[in-house]
């Protein structure tokens, strides 16, 4: 009798052990709260490498979750240059001059980077395009990390398929793999450092690799982040684009 | 009149050797007229059928939204019910292709090197009846199956790739979503048309539509024709009948780069005209030689009474019907020679000398029909003839009929 | 000897008729020949001087790794401080004068819409010394180095609607691989002729461009223009020779597709005119041909006067000769002068024929190519057909037996 409870419990505690496991969606949404915040002001910089040539890039930012950011260059070379995103609408200026980017140029890549406005613009949360499925686990950087494969059949989705790792632990991404409809691995990012701000770890340096492109890669590093602090409005106004 | 003109007739038997000769020599002028002009609208079209064979067909069938598109090619743009339109185009007994066109990058992973594209999905087999571009291949075939890659001769030097080596074709779907693959390089084309070398690659429909996942659908039709394209293209609109759907000819197509203005002939106009010089000089010299030769027998007429007037029809008569059969002659030598040159070409390779890059068909010079030019060169040659004799006839009477009759014995 | 041309020339002065006709016929066929071969070499000319004009000079210089991207049109490899390779260039013997241009895809903002043209930088003043944009505008005014604004080809204008005095926002990349956008002002329209570039070109002045594309006091490409067309090649190899080893520079002739492809087209043009000789032979064969006819009887005569067949066809082959040798003289000689004529002041085809050209990306004036070599071969050409084609049924007549000839009437 005692060996059958003994058993039964034991029984027990990996079935509830096994319904305590999350699922690949319910680990997307944690990590997706996690790098989500209402407000962001910093400043940062832009590596980009290209084979032969390397050009660095530096801006200040201001963003309200991913519905209003305001981006401005301040590097010798772009100084003036400046992005207002508003929802899906996004205008480029320098000193007085704005032109409106729409449809299909969404697709060109931000100053020459492997990020292209579309990936900036993004607006809708991954967990909502894709599917997502914990296929497994794998040490990243010294870090055991979920790993989820993330596949989509709808519209809007600009990869095919993704794979994301997520720390067991900390629920942030380590890595990103994007993946064309052909199964070819097209772009991979990497999250090179992660800051403690108001007591949360946040990532603030990643690299994205075009995986197409020998030698094609783009360092994106936050150097002053602070989050949820109050932005005026008047940030994300026209006015302000030009000055 | 009628004496004068049955004179005539019987003076073009009495001298057999001088009216072959004249006939000949108006013959032949009128045969090079028509060659040449032939020849010279052949080739003054070269610019139309480079664009017509390699790039735009006699016709495209596309959804209206997707020809509108200036640099941008909106893929998702397809054209619907195309089974209706290939069900018009069987009827009518149309040779038709259909077509995926995108816009793509061409990555060479080796190198890191990308440029950008247009690619062309396409039918090999239904390509072949429609343009000929399968002539300009000199490495490999048309692209039929798998993952085939063919690309111009300015792209293997750009991108420094060979028959064998993998391209990645980096490209976005229907939907927007990224794609991307590799492509094997299976053949190299040159065309005469620089355009489609240096900005075209092409695969099979098949692997196009796996890359843009395009579940089926196409954007192009392209059609070939030899009747009318204006008058064809009424047709099918009235046809097909689908709102959406738009009928481009080769013309409007081209509009976009080149100037199409009525009747294009370069300086054709300007040989043609020195053409016609020499051959009127040609002219005036036999009918010079013709009519001076015969003073004393001017003489004679006049003698016997006949006015100058009569004389003069009679020489018009006479020269006209020189000319007019000259005229013929040099019609039917010259439709042999037409018929010929575009039957058969003259491969003028051994003379145009060092092209480079293999050239091929582009150094057999062919010709064509001009039923206007041989019609006008016909009364040219009729009229001229019996116009520029009356001159020395004119000449001939002006002198006393002593002195013609003087020369009827002599050399002269 | 000297009894048959004297002979001759008896003969010649005796028949003015058949003299006059012979030598107009001559005359007429290698004066034509001169023509027709000036015109093609004009066609020629033009098609290479729109090359030149429009995109390579005689000899291009550039960064190699600019040569080789070239189909992506990349900023970021340029010739830097172009006045100073400009003024070193502009040293070397031969050398007319180099110009810089920049030449960028930019984005044009209109009605929410965005659209694509090209954005040609230059340098105003040199530009009007071998390009004929100066000329061509219908509206407004030419730019000037000092000039805010831009120039806009006049099918672009009619397109979107614009018109002078109207500001524009250009959005273009720059040598450091990110956006630029600035406004110009639209100071004059023009209209070259050639289709593509009065639908998608706009120009204004390389300093403009400079700042917009921020490539500093650099350019893209430095065109040189020569004293002497034909000297390219030689020029390429002096001025690499002083190039900096990350520059090139490139004669026009080993640039482009285009110039294969026109190539074919004067290939053809040339076998037009290898028939055109033909029928110009024709011409001259058949006045011949009936001068000896005609003379059948003469023939006779003189052979039955005792003259040998061979001294007859000496007599012949000799009158041919001089007539040819007049004829041919002066024809070649006036086509020479036409031709010349010609060459400066050109043929307008859109005015006698009412056709353009621009299709061929050609303008409508065509200048004859007027050359020595052409005139000579003219006459050349013009003297050996007279002759040969004088000689052969003069042979043939003087087989002929003489009292037949003498009844001929």
């Amino acid at each position: 009798m005692k060996k059958f409870l003994l058993i039964f419990f034991f029984l027990l505690c990996h079935v509830f052990a096994r319904g305590a496991e999350l699922t690949g969606k319910q680990i997307l949404e944690k990590t997706e709260d996690n790098v989500y915040a209402e407000t962001m002001v910093y400043s940062g910089e832009f590596t980009i490498n290209k084979g032969d040539r390397t050009f660095v890039k530096t801006f200040k930012g201001w963003s309200v979750g991913d519905r209003k950011a305001f981006v401005e260059f301040t590097n010798r070379e772009d100084i003036g240059v400046r992005y207002l995103k508003i929802e899906d609408e996004l205008w480029i200026a320098e000193e007085s001059d704005v032109i409106k980017i729409s449809g299909h140029l969404l697709k060109r890549s931000i100053m020459g980077s492997d990020f292209s406005f579309e990936d900036m613009m993004e607006s809708n949360k991954l967990s909502e395009l894709y599917e997502v499925n914990l296929a497994g686990e794998e040490e990243i950087g010294g870090e055991i990390c979920y790993m989820l494969e993330l596949e989509s059949d709808k519209e809007d989705a600009p990869y095919a398929k993704q794979k994301i790792w997520v720390g067991k632990n900390d629920f942030l991404p380590y890595k990103y793999e994007y993946y064309a409809l052909s199964g070819r691995l097209m772009k991979s990012a990497e999250v090179l450092e992660v800051r403690k701000i108001d007591n949360k770890n946040y990532p603030v340096k990643v690299k994205m690799i075009d995986e197409l492109r020998k030698g094609s890669s783009t360092v994106f590093e936050l150097k002053d982040l602070k989050l949820n602090v109050k932005i005026p409005e008047k940030i994300f106004s026209r006015q302000n684009l030009l000055e | 009149m009628k004496f004068v003109f049955k004179l005539g007739m019987k003076n073009l038997f009495r001298y057999k050797e001088r009216t072959f000769l004249t006939c000949l020599s108006l013959g032949v002028g009128v045969c090079v007229l028509i060659f040449f002009n032939g020849m010279l609208e052949w080739a003054d079209e070269a610019s139309i059928r480079n664009l017509k064979k390699y790039e735009t067909a006699s016709m495209k069938i596309g959804n209206t939204e997707f020809f509108k598109e200036d640099n941008y090619i909106p893929v998702d743009e397809v054209i619907e019910e195309k089974e209706k339109i290939e069900k018009i185009l069987n009827g009518k007994e149309l040779e038709y292709t259909p077509e995926i066109k995108f816009k793509a990058n061409l990555i060479n992973e080796i190198t890191g090197d990308s440029y950008p594209f247009f690619g062309m999905g396409i039918v090999a087999e239904s390509h072949k009846k429609v343009y000929d571009l399968d002539e300009m291949i000199y490495e490999g075939n048309l692209p039929e199956k798998g993952n085939e890659i063919m690309i111009g001769k300015n792209t293997v030097e750009l991108l420094n790739v060979k028959v064998g080596d993998f391209l990645i074709i980096e490209t976005d779907t229907k939907d927007g979503a990224h794609n991307a693959d590799a492509f094997k390089l299976a053949a190299l084309f040159e065309t005469p048309n620089p355009e489609v070398n240096k900005n075209f690659f092409y695969i099979s429909i098949d692997a196009a539509n796996n890359l843009l996942d395009m579940g089926g659908d196409i954007n192009l039709i392209s059609v070939k024709t030899e009747q009318n394209e204006e008058k064809l293209k009424q047709e099918l609109k009235k046809e097909i009948d689908i709102e959406g759907i738009t009928v481009r000819t080769w013309q409007e197509q081209a509009q976009d780069y080149i100037d199409l203005s009525q009747g294009k002939k370069g300086g054709s106009s300007m040989m043609l005209m020195m053409v016609f010089i020499i051959i009127t000089v040609g002219i005036v010299n036999t009918m010079n030689m013709a009519v001076f030769e015969r003073t004393g027998e001017i003489g004679m007429m006049r003698a016997m009474g006949m006015t100058n007037r009569e004389i003069i029809l009679n020489f018009i008569y006479e020269s006209g019907a020189m000319g007019f059969l000259g005229g013929v002659l040099g019609l039917v030598l010259g439709s042999i020679v037409t018929w010929y040159l575009i039957r058969y070409g003259l491969d003028m390779s051994n003379y145009v000398g060092d092209i480079s890059y293999g050239y091929r068909v582009s150094a057999v010079f062919r010709s064509k029909w001009d039923p206007g030019m041989m019609i006008t060169a016909l009364i040219f040659s009729t009229i001229s003839a019996s116009v520029i004799s009356t001159f020395p006839a004119r000449r001939a009477l002006k002198r006393s009929i002593s002195e013609t009759l003087k020369s009827a014995g002599k050399f002269g | 000897m000297k009894h048959i041309v004297k002979l001759s020339f008896k003969n010649i002065f005796r028949n003015k008729r058949r003299t006059f006709l012979t030598i107009t016929a001559v005359f007429f066929a290698t004066f034509l020949v001169v023509i027709f071969k000036s015109f093609i070499g004009g066609l020629w000319g033009s098609t290479i001087n729109n090359v030149i004009m429009l995109e390579t000079g005689h000899v291009r210089v550039a960064h190699k790794k600019f040569f080789e991207k070239e189909k992506t049109q990349p900023l970021e490899y340029y010739v830097e401080d172009a006045e100073k390779i400009i003024s070193q260039l502009e040293k070397l013997k031969g050398v007319d004068f180099a110009t810089p241009r920049i030449k960028t895809p930019v984005m044009l903002n209109l009605n929410e819409k965005n659209y694509y043209t090209q954005l040609l930088g230059v340098d105003p003043e040199k530009e009007k010394r071998f390009n004929v944009i100066h000329e061509k505008i219908v509206d407004g005014e030419y730019l000037s180095s000092e000039s805010k604004g831009i120039m806009v080809g006049s099918g672009f204008a009619e397109k979107f609607d614009l018109h002078t005095g109207q500001r524009i926002t250009l959005l273009s990349q720059t040598v450091y691989n990110s956006i630029s956008i600035e406004s110009f002002k639209i100071t004059g329209i023009f209209t070259y002729g050639i289709k593509s570039l009065d639908e998608r070109l706009m120009v204004a002045p390389i300093a403009r461009v400079q700042d917009l594309v921020k490539m500093g006091n650099g350019t893209s490409e430095v065109l040189i223009l020569l004293y002497d067309r034909e000297k390219s090649l030689v020029a390429e190899d002096e001025v690499n020779a002083i190039l900096p080893q990350e520059y090139i520079a490139k004669s026009w002739e080993s640039q482009g597709n285009y110039y294969n492809m026109i190539k074919i087209a004067t290939q053809i043009y040339n076998v037009v005119y290898f028939f055109f000789l033909l029928l110009a032979s024709f011409v001259i064969i058949n006045t011949i041909l009936i001068s000896v006819y005609e003379r059948e009887r003469e023939i006779g005569a003189l052979t039955a006067l005792g003259m040998s067949q061979g001294e007859v066809l000496s007599l012949f082959v000799t009158e041919a000769g001089i007539l040819s040798l007049i004829g041919s003289f002066l024809g070649s000689l006036s086509g020479g002068l036409i031709a010349w004529i010609l060459s400066k002041v050109g043929i307008d085809t859109l005015a006698i024929w009412g056709e353009s050209m621009s299709d061929m990306n050609i303008s409508n004036v065509i200048y004859l190519r007027a050359e020595w070599q052409t005139v000579i071969f003219s006459f050349i050409f013009g003297f050996l057909v007279s002759v040969i084609f004088a000689s052969i049924p003069a042979f043939k007549a003087v087989k002929v037996d003489p009292i037949r000839a003498l009844r001929a009437t």
